[in-house]
Parts: structure tokens; sequence; C-alpha cells
């Protein structure tokens, strides 16, 4: 059982705070592991949350450096980080905001061939990915793993968020048959923040068993009328990817 | 029967920027016929050179998934249709 400093008491004062969180939710953070793929825009807020927060080991995987044309949603990287690797412009800033989290970075590109030994020892998988490819690899790593994944796509002003508990849940695959175009995706800052934020709250929820999690639910934003929808989600019987796990409802 | 289609933001362009459009028609795919007759340019939006539903969108009836493909699926008297692209942004 991981215990907390004097200096992580006071530090997480306000959300040990909270009812049902308590000294032994802070630990719960401390002892997690969490896995983020991509340190994007997503992946700044999502990373920066949870640092915040005190998760206890975060590794965080992106293959590309940053660009000048990032930084209107990128807000792990500054001005003078343009053309350094991002994981390791992120590692800096994740630590400074807060030295007592394990940061681990991984500039590498997510394949088929490496998912599995990328994820390996973590308990929680956070998708932040820019294309869909890699976020079926997530999806397909996750549930041969047994491990939650916590979604979440943007483009302009329109974000979706969603949790997968592999044997319980639907997953990715139960919502997206198809594969989409890839290419340059408009986006605002803001989008991003939100939908990380949707994410990090989600993965706080997990680990303290607060509330309730965005499970069979797909969240859809869309800041433009302002306004968040849930679309119910189906356990795909026929998903290539889950459909051999237990079914809906029968899972421990 | 008379069905509520919400017109996802990436294709209000093609519906003057109408948000909500009823359309008349007893499967999924009666009424995205009947949409793209009042909206033509939609076609090529919604599907591909096969006829086929283009496979980055996604059906909702009433808020529910209908883990089908298939755009023969019966719909009732006041129901809703969603049609959402999958996005990949991060």
């Amino acid at each position: 059982m991981a215990t907390l400093t004097p200096d992580e008491r006071e530090r997480y004062d306000r959300q040990i705070m909270i009812k049902g969180w308590g000294e032994a939710g802070q630990r719960k953070l401390k002892r997690t592991s969490v896995f983020i793929a991509g340190a994007g825009g997503i992946g700044s807020a999502v990373s920066l949350y949870l640092a915040a927060a005190g998760v206890g080991r975060i590794r965080i995987v992106d293959h590309d450096k940053v660009e000048l044309n990032n930084l209107n949603r990128q807000v792990l990287h500054c001005d003078e980080d343009v053309g350094q690797p991002k994981v390791s412009s992120a590692a800096t800033k994740l630590r400074k905001l807060n030295p007592n989290v394990k940061i681990e970075t991984d500039e590498i590109t997510i394949t088929e061939t490496n998912i599995s030994r990328l994820v390996a020892g973590f308990g929680l998988i956070i998708d932040a990915l820019d294309n869909l490819p890699a976020r079926y690899l997530l999806n397909k790593a996750a549930i041969e793993k047994s491990v939650p994944l916590f979604h979440g796509a943007i483009n302009g002003f329109e974000g979706r968020a969603m949790t997968i508990i592999p044997g319980k849940t639907a997953c990715l695959a139960c919502v997206y048959r198809g594969a989409i175009p890839e290419g340059k995706f408009p986006v605002v800052g803001v989008t991003p923040a939100v939908i990380g934020c949707i994410q990090a709250t989600e993965v706080i929820k997990y680990i303290t068993g607060l509330g309730e999690l965005l499970i069979n639910t797909l969240l859809v934003y869309d800041g433009l009328s302002m306004k968040f929808s849930e679309f119910k989600v189906r356990k795909d019987p026929k998903c290539r990817y889950c459909a051999h796990l237990a079914p809906e409802g029968k899972a421990d | 029967m008379s069905i509520k289609v919400n017109i996802p933001q990436f294709l209000q362009g093609y519906t003057d920027n109408v948000k909500t459009v009823s359309v008349k028609g007893n499967t999924i795919g009666e009424c995205l016929e009947a949409l793209v007759r009042q909206s033509p340019r939609l076609k090529k939006e919604l599907f591909g050179r096969d006829g086929n539903l283009r496979s980055y969108l996604t059906i909702w009836v009433n808020k529910e998934g209908t883990n089908s493909t298939e755009l023969t699926v019966s719909l009732k008297e006041g129901d809703e249709l969603d049609i959402l692209p999958v996005i990949i942004g991060g």
C-alpha cells in the first residue's frame, strides 16, 4: 500500500476532502500506472490533470516532434519546444507540475507488433491518438490484457468520449465499423481540453470508485451549440474484437 | 411515417445549415433516401459509389446504436435518427 508523504497530503488536500475520496482514494491514485497514447491536444489535457491529481506513474507515448501549428491546442508544449520530441517536452512540463509522479516516455510509433509490449504492466490505457487504425490497436490490446480503455476523439468544435471495460462493456469496434481517410483535421484547442478533461475525470472515478462511468455510452460534445448528448452503445455480438468475451451483464 | 433526422455539424452545409429535418420512411434506408431527395448534395456524403452507407458514418435510432450496417432496420412513428461521423482527431 502506497503511503502519502506530508507534502502529498498538503498538495492533494482539496481533493482528499471530496466525500468518498479521502487518503485511501489518494493512495489508490498513487499506486496506479497509466499509459497515455498520444501527446497532442487530448494527451496534453489528460496528462496534465492526471499528473496534478497524483496518479503514481504515467507513461506517455508519441512519435512526433513539436510543430508550430500544434501550439494552438497542445498546451504541454511551448514555443521553445518546436522541433523537440513531444514526449520530451511533455515529460519536462509534467515533472515540473508534479515531481511526485513517475513520468516515463517512449518516442515510438504504436504498431501491431509493439502494442502488447508497450502497454504491458499498465493498469489503464488512455486513447489520445489522432488516427483510427492505432485506436483499434489500443482497443485490441486493452481487450487482450483486460485493461480499461478511455476513448476520446475530437474534430473542430466536436468531441467524443467513452469508457471501455473489457468483458463488461461495448468496445470501440462495437461503435465504429469502418476506416476514415487520414489527414489534417480542423480543431480549436478548447475541444481536446474538454474531451481530455472528461477522460481524466473518468480515470479518476475509475481509480477511486466514485460516481458512474461512461460505459456503454458514447458522450458526444458539440461545442458550437454547447450540448452534450449521450448515445447508448450496444455490445455487438458480432464484434471482431470483443464478441468472444462474456455477454453484457454476465461478466463478473 | 414521419421521422426526425438530426444532421451532424459536418453535413449541415449540405442542408442550408438546417440542423434537423423531418422525412417520411419506414426504414433507415428509406429515410436517408428521403433526406437525399430534400438535399441532393448529401448523396455523395452519405453513400459510396457502391450505394452503401459510407463506412465512417454510424446511424443511431433514438440515441441508441443499431449494431447494424443494414439500412433495412425498421422504424416507427416519432423515431429520431442521428447520423454520427467517426472523428479521429486527438
